[in-house]
């Protein structure tokens, strides 16, 4: 994907749905600021409690892969998420100015063994699986210096809570 | 981070009192498991009843946490939330963990 195409993906323009946006250093309590303000917004925007809960499970993911690996110790990092809902998709746009990934590409799933020993089982590397699941789309661009990494989740505004 | 725990028989009841358990807070939450479980019985039933959320680290944290106990003693969940179950079992580890509704069910199981 081209990084002009990356931004016009949805068609969303500011009169149709929703948009939130939050810009700010991309760190272990920052991050964890800024997704719980993407949920509650979510929550303002009228998605059933368990979606809310899926986009939490795999935006946690992807922006832990920021903070842990994005910047790799500097302090200064960034990171930028613009959110966007209509009543048939929400899409989050992750932008951040670490290094490329590896190979240009999110890992593909792949399924954890858990047929090991027990003293063998892994204690990490679940973060991509676990987006993988979760979210409908996940596309990836290099942009300059800066990464997008697209999560987007069909949803259903029916399901609103009271 | 706050765990406490009580001693029911040869398990220990231990509950997470902290709404999540992500990265900021995984490696406080292992440690203070392999505090709380050092010279316990046969059994620690984690109350997870408290835990509105976890990520892959707080995932993997647990993981540790059994890894711990070393293979003679056992780790059962109980209580799990809706978030926190759906992470186990998009990951499977819902096949590795015992998973119980409350503490009083995974007593009311043997320990083996």
């Amino acid at each position: 994907m081209d990084c002009t195409a990356q931004m016009s993906i949805a068609g969303l323009t500011a009169a149709e749905g929703r948009r939130f946006l939050y810009s700010g250093p991309a760190n272990n309590a920052t991050s964890r600021h800024a997704i719980q303000s993407v949920i509650a917004w979510l929550a303002d925007a009228g998605l059933a409690g368990e979606a809310r809960g899926d986009v939490e499970i795999a935006l946690a993911e992807a922006v832990n892969n920021v903070v842990k690996h994005g910047y790799c110790g500097v302090m200064a990092g960034r990171m930028r998420l613009d959110c966007r809902l209509t009543g048939q998709a929400l899409q989050i746009d992750l932008t951040d100015n670490g290094p490329g990934l590896p190979g240009g590409a999110p890992p593909k799933q792949r399924n954890i063994d858990l047929s090991v020993a027990r003293d063998q089982l892994p204690e990490g590397g679940f973060g991509w699986l676990l987006i993988r699941r979760i979210a409908d789309e996940v596309d990836y661009a290099r942009c300059g210096e800066s990464n997008v990494l697209t999560l987007r989740f069909d949803v259903s505004r029916d399901n609103a809570e009271q | 981070m706050t765990l406490t725990h009580i001693d029911r028989g040869d398990a220990r009841i231990v509950t997470v009192h902290a709404p999540r358990i992500d990265a900021a807070m995984a490696i406080g939450f292992k440690e203070e498991m392999r505090g709380r479980t050092e010279d316990t019985p046969n059994r620690i039933i984690l109350d997870m009843s408290g835990v509105a959320f976890i990520d892959s680290s707080g995932l993997g944290a647990i993981v540790a946490s059994m890894k711990q106990l070393g293979p003679e003693r056992r780790l059962d969940l109980a209580g799990l939330t809706p978030s926190v179950d759906k992470v186990f079992r998009l990951t499977r580890m819902d096949t590795v963990f015992r998973l119980f509704a409350t503490p009083q069910e995974a007593l009311d199981v043997s320990a083996c």
